[in-house]
């Protein structure tokens, strides 16, 4: 049997499929197919030789969701909200994108204000309800945005996180009435405080939830109806997996899919090289998502936003995205200084050097002018590659007017672009008491091992880690995640004035909800875990840290949960001081008084993993096993930007133990490496490339 | 385009590439420093509100660099706290000292947004400045919020801190510590502020050490020039692209003082020559006797927030302050002196000043310009919550519609230009932490000033006390002189502040209302401000209005009275013939009225 992962990017779909009873990986790639993703999808199981029935696990990284809310092409939905606030959706929290613009506006909201319809109901801030819904009231909204054409509808309550029975009685109305519409409550998706939030989060949710439930109805049907038995599993933005079927849970939370999954591949390469630290960076065409694990752990964000003020706020695993990739066009702004994007050519028509009509410089041309990428094709040969006509683009778009030589105005775009990314991730790490030195870099997608070496030694980080296939790394992601279901509770109290049952009834009522969801999702009791955290602060603060919450050490292996001790009181309080320090650069004394305001349970399904197998070709006595192919010129800073010949090596060439000094290329399908001179890359038993400095 | 970039060879001897690499990274020094303060501080108005603002200077005190999501008014003013301090401690200036100050007469803003300013050294030279602003919600004073709009001199507005070393190297002084948390209330939260603030600070200063590690001095220090010199050579392209000429515009604050409810005058002449502009505030109306007043250095931050505005691609660093000159003569409202209270001055000068600048350029440039924009409404409410058993201060800040602008509509919900990253603190926050309940958030029908594009839309705020006893204070303005519409564009709806609106005891308590006492169960209606229009209305496309009519964000009696356009209540479709019949009669009528 095979267990698949496919994952659906901008330009390509990527297999990995894993042969369960031998270990064998493969990797796939088709061109994607955006007007309906799943035809790429079946084209390349089918192309893979792999029939559905044959498939034991079928995991899938969609940009479904997340291409809906920024093309603007979700379905029409309606907004239900509490008498007076039917304008938070548009009022957000008031900020500007842009400091010093009197001709900026913000993003269209993704429900116009005539199909945000208000009804006359109130809970207070304790959970009390003011009002009740009128169920004629309710009826008459609804029956009006049907009319109207709405698919969907979010009810978004003020207070609903402290009491969701009107949100709850309003969606019971509207359901009944109208079985068909996808139906949404604020506090089935986020019952958490702030109402921007929480109005953005559902109505996400709603936007786009009809639209994964056909695609994901009609793909699990195609599998089926090939023979598939299991369940298709999708991947979400909190680096777990949900059932394709559970659309309602799906819906916000599968807008980082594919940048999760490689995330997760991240975190296992790192585990099987022994790097626990690690910054990931995944350059694609249009854009570099930046991303840490720290101490084997993934590092979470409580929200994302996915364009200027359209918010989801649920746990995700902290991905920055910028605006730099391979596609990446440099200008010359009119005051003379170089800048690279944020605009980019994309795959169409592409860099100017792809010939498809390109005519603005990017950072693939200036790849290619210093020699770095191939300079006759790409692709194995089937992207052929015209490399005169990128350096006449950057001589006469950048080099001219900067008054440089060619190779230098490329050099620096090169120069500009790392230096971007450079900067997102001393972002997350300096920023919150991260010392880069202490951390590996691994790199992923098809431009990001170009790159990779520049931005280490930029950062003095201590390693570079290649992974075999850098182009499908989010595929692999996905087979290497578990199922998980994130829930969170607002309570709002001063640490010395919890009751500790109060706190363990939360805690204990959330992990039931996610029991009974795993084992629907058919997760066996031996395979749950659940992980309680709590968010804190200061008293005084109005920005919270999330810390785990302990559990009374003699009941957590009873699988009993009890009430919660001193000491563990105390470790708590540890736990949040000594976050703070790491993060701010400070804590307060000890004894000034925090305060709780949200509960979370992460219940986590634990699936089997394919167990990344070494290399038994290749040796771990350290040794040149390969010869370069060919010898190309490249231009480097280290060599003064003079180009000097550089050996260039093909990755299938290589086996483990295999050393290769820099400067050197290496080749591959659908990625090229780039080590430095100083730098040596050797190739571990896993077929990764470790890149480290040679002093 | 291409013939009008200008190659960087006049830069001095730092190369492109180096300069757009370290460039980047200054502001991204500031934005570190930022991210470092609004998630540790204490303050709501800083960790919800953003309410803060950082920048890069070099070693004469010239703005380098901000980042993304300062408060314009903040960045802006520090250049001169900075210069102000190295004028006054030269000698006195070592590695590990940090200043504090809130001084409006140096750079600050009101007492409330409270300064830390650290120098840098390489080797014991000084190489550069980092300073962060954050708004405190209490610096003492009469009122709770330190908000008194009826001061007639600063010494009610709380603690007046002169640039004084917080930190002689590398040593809290406490004696100065001490004496500033003694003053204002609730110290205990202050102290996690001040904490906070030196924190990012010191960020600041490791990451920039760590860049002149890594470039050297020299390469750093050519950088900061050429910053500067790069910005200034851009607007200065500007202004010498702008028609040469005198452009007037006047503006009007609704009260002098309590006791004198004339108005007063802004009045500005632009003067454009070449490549530069002289902003000339005579004919201004002499200093008020209430909190509505500017200092030098918070004038000249409006008329650098306004005009930066119109040029978002220029870098804002001191370059951008090279080409303008000033005059402001002493004692006015717009260059007040001592002991001028200065507490409302966003609300009121700053924003006349930024109105009247607006109104100048837009006579030059009047495809960059947009109509006149809200104006600021503060509110603090402090009482005793008698379930919670606390005092508490509550600030509530606004959001408003922005003036339409030559091809597009104004934006609604925003908010001001000068206040940067600032955001509004969720209703749902106020009513746990506070005894408020809130009726509406809303955006106010009619609101927006009429105009072939129109003006965006004020919101209207209507909460409730729920329990005991609290003094409302508000700062805020427009209640006479709306927002302005430009080229034939109408004004915008009046701001306001009214208690139990719409009941039997309704009263209007306006936007001057100082500790003002509500009890339980009365409602404050707040009346946000709005946008002007940009161009006549009647020439507005009758498909927008219909959009707005469908959007609700104009009714359909408002359709034919401000646009001219008759929109059928049951088809929800344009009447053309009717529409086409009472434009010609308002036009008509217009003539008519010309001839009176």
């Amino acid at each position: 049997m095979m267990r698949v992962g496919v994952d659906v990017g901008g330009t390509f779909t990527d297999f990995v499929l894993l042969d369960e009873e031998t270990g064998k990986l493969e990797v796939q790639k088709v061109s994607s197919t955006s007007d309906n993703q799943m035809r790429g999808v079946m084209e390349g199981i089918e192309r893979s030789g792999c029939a559905p029935r044959e498939i034991s696990m079928f995991l899938h990284g969609t940009t479904v969701a997340t291409n809906a809310v920024i093309q603007k092409t979700g379905c029409r939905t309606g907004l239900l909200t509490t008498k007076g606030f039917r304008d938070v959706l548009k009022i957000r929290r008031t900020t500007r994108g842009k400091l010093y613009d009197v001709q900026w506006d913000p993003p269209e909201e993704l429900v116009p204000r005539r199909y945000r319809l208000e009804i006359d109901e109130r809970t207070d801030a304790f959970g009390r309800i003011l009002k009740p819904v009128d169920q004629d009231e309710v009826l008459a909204a609804a029956e009006k945005l049907v009319q109207a054409g709405m698919e969907s509808i979010a009810v978004v309550f003020i207070n609903s996180y402290a009491n969701p029975a009107n949100e709850a009685e309003t969606c019971r109305i509207i359901s009944e009435a109208f079985p068909d519409l996808f139906v949404v409550s604020s506090s089935q998706v986020l019952r958490e405080w702030r109402e921007f939030e929480r109005t953005s989060t559902a109505v996400v949710a709603a936007y786009v939830g009809p639209l994964l439930r056909r695609y994901l109805g009609s793909m699990t049907a195609e599998l089926d109806r090939g023979g598939y038995r299991g369940r298709a599993l999708v991947m979400l933005s909190n680096g777990g997996v949900a059932p394709a079927d559970q659309v309602e849970e799906l819906a916000p939370r599968s807008l980082l899919s594919g940048p999760a999954a490689a995330v997760i591949a991240a975190r296992e390469i790192g585990r099987l090289t022994g790097e626990e630290n690690l910054v990931s960076i995944d350059i694609g065409g249009t854009s570099t998502d930046v991303a840490m694990v720290y101490q084997g752990e993934l590092l979470m964000s409580l929200e994302q936003e996915i364009e200027f003020g359209t918010i989801v706020h649920l746990p995700v695993i902290d991905v920055s995205t910028i605006g730099a990739g391979g596609g990446t066009i440099a200008w010359v702004d009119r005051g003379g200084v170089l800048q690279m994007g944020p605009q980019s050519a994309g795959a169409d028509p592409g860099p100017v050097c792809y010939g498809k009509g390109g005519t603005e410089p990017t950072l693939t041309d200036a790849n290619v002018v210093l020699g770095r990428l191939n300079p006759g094709h790409l692709l194995g040969g089937q992207l052929p590659i015209d490399r005169d006509r990128a350096f006449k683009a950057i001589e006469e778009k950048i080099a001219q007017l900067l008054g440089l030589d060619t190779y230098t105005a490329a050099r620096g775009m090169v120069e500009v672009l790392n230096q971007n990314i450079a900067n997102a991730i001393r972002k997350i790490t300096v920023q919150k008491g991260y010392d880069p030195r202490e951390f590996a870099l691994f790199c992923c997608g098809g431009a990001g091992p170009l790159q990779a070496a520049e931005i280490a030694r930029e950062l003095s980080m201590k390693a570079i880690i290649v992974p075999p296939n850098p182009g499908v790394t989010s595929a692999l992601g996905l087979l290497l995640t578990d199922v998980r279901h994130d829930y969170v509770t607002s309570y709002i109290r001063e640490l010395n004035q919890v009751k500790p049952e109060d706190v363990e009834m939360a805690f204990a009522s959330m992990e039931e909800e996610g029991r009974k969801q795993l084992a629907a999702d058919g997760i066996g009791a031996e395979n749950m875990a659940f992980e309680r955290s709590a968010d804190l602060r200061y008293l005084a603060q109005t920005h919270e840290l999330t810390v785990s919450w302990p559990y009374p050490p003699e009941d957590r292996d009873a699988g009993v949960t009890g009430s919660i001790r001193a000491d563990a009181w105390r470790s708590l309080c540890q736990a949040f001081h000594d976050r703070h320090q790491q993060e701010f650069g400070y804590a307060a004394d000890l004894g000034e008084p925090l305060e709780i305001v949200n509960l979370r349970v992460a219940a986590i399904g634990k699936l089997s993993h394919p167990e990344l197998v070494g290399n038994a070709a290749g040796s771990e006595v350290d040794g040149i096993g390969s010869q370069p192919k060919s010898n190309r010129l490249v231009c480097f800073k280290e060599t003064g930007n003079d180009s000097v010949p550089t050996p260039v090596y093909m990755r299938q060439d290589l086996s483990a133990g295999d050393t290769v000094p820099g400067p050197a290329i290496v080749e591959q399908f659908d990625s090229t490496v780039l080590i430095l001179p100083g730098q040596v890359g050797r190739v571990d038993a896993y077929g990764n490339i470790i890149i480290g400095d040679t002093i | 385009m291409a013939e009008t970039v200008e190659t960087h060879t006049n830069g001095g001897n730092i190369d492109p590439v180096t300069f757009a690499v370290l460039h980047n990274s200054l502001k991204s020094v500031v934005d570190e420093m930022n991210l470092t303060m609004f998630r540790s501080a204490y303050s709501a108005v800083i960790t919800e509100g953003r309410d803060i603002g950082g920048a890069v200077f070099d070693a004469r005190g010239r703005l380098v660099a901000q980042g993304e999501s300062d408060l314009a008014v903040f960045v802006t003013m520090l250049e001169f706290s900075c210069r102000a301090i190295l004028e006054r401690y030269q000698g006195d200036i070592h590695p590990g000292d940090a200043f504090i100050l809130n001084d409006p007469f140096v750079g600050g803003t009101h007492f409330n947004d409270v300064g830390i300013i650290k120098p840098v050294f390489w080797q014991d030279e000084l190489v550069a400045l980092v300073a962060i602003v954050g708004h405190w919600p209490d610096v003492g004073g009469s009122e709770p919020g330190s908000f008194a709009p009826d001061a007639t001199e600063y010494y009610r507005e709380g603690l007046r801190i002169p640039p004084i070393k917080i930190v002689r190297q590398g040593k809290l002084d406490e004696g100065v510590y001490q004496l500033i948390l003694a003053n204002v209330r609730i110290p205990e939260e202050r102290e996690g502020d001040v904490r906070a603030q030196l924190g990012a600070a010191t960020v600041g200063e490791k990451r920039l050490l760590r860049l002149i590690e890594k470039y050297g001095k020299d390469t750093f220090v050519q950088c900061m020039d050429e910053a500067i010199s790069y910005s200034e050579r851009l607007l200065r392209q500007e202004f010498a692209a702008m028609p040469d000429g005198d452009y007037q515009w006047t503006e009007y604050l609704d009260q002098e003082s309590p006791a004198n409810p004339e108005p007063v005058k802004v009045h500005l002449t632009l003067r454009i020559g070449g490549d530069q502009a002289v902003f000339d505030f005579s004919g201004s109306d002499p200093q008020t006797r209430s909190a509505a007043n500017s200092t030098y250095s918070g004038t000249a931050s409006a008329v650098f927030v306004a005009t930066k505005s119109l040029f978002p691609d220029i870098p804002m660093n001191h370059g951008c302050f090279e080409p303008i000159q000033f005059i402001m003569p002493e004692g006015t409202v717009v260059n007040a002196k001592p002991p001028a209270a200065l507490s409302a001055m966003a609300a009121t000068v700053y924003e006349r000043v930024i109105g009247v600048a607006f109104g100048a350029l837009a006579q030059a440039v009047p495809e960059k310009i947009m109509a006149c924009p809200n104006g600021l409404i503060n509110l603090t409410i402090g009482g005793f919550d008698p379930t919670a058993n606390r005092y508490y201060v509550a600030y509530l800040f606004s959001e408003g519609g922005f003036g339409g602008r030559a091809a597009k509509d104004g934006s609604s919900g925003l908010v001001s230009l000068y206040g940067g990253g600032a955001r509004i603190t969720p209703v749902e926050v106020f009513e746990r932490k506070y005894p408020l309940l809130f009726k509406q958030w809303q955006l106010r029908p009619d609101s927006g000033g009429p105009g072939r594009y129109r003006g965006g839309l004020g919101s209207t705020k209507t909460f409730m006390l729920t329990r005991g006893e609290a003094r409302l204070t508000a700062l805020g303005d427009r209640e006479r002189f709306p927002a302005w519409g430009l080229f034939g564009g109408g004004s915008a709806d009046k701001q306001g502040l009214v208690l139990n609106y719409g009941k039997e005891n309704q009263e209007n308590i306006t936007l001057k209302a100082v500790g003002y006492v509500i009890r339980e169960g009365d409602e404050v209606t707040v009346f946000g401000g709005a946008g002007g229009g940009y161009g006549d209305p009647l020439e507005r496309d009758p498909e927008a209005v219909l959009e707005d009519v469908r959007e609700e964000y104009v009714s359909i009696q408002h359709a034919a009275d401000a646009y001219g356009v008759i929109v059928d209540p049951d088809t929800m479709t344009v009447n053309i013939p009717a529409t086409n019949r009472l434009r010609a009669e308002l036009q008509q009528k217009r003539l008519g009225g010309g001839q009176l």
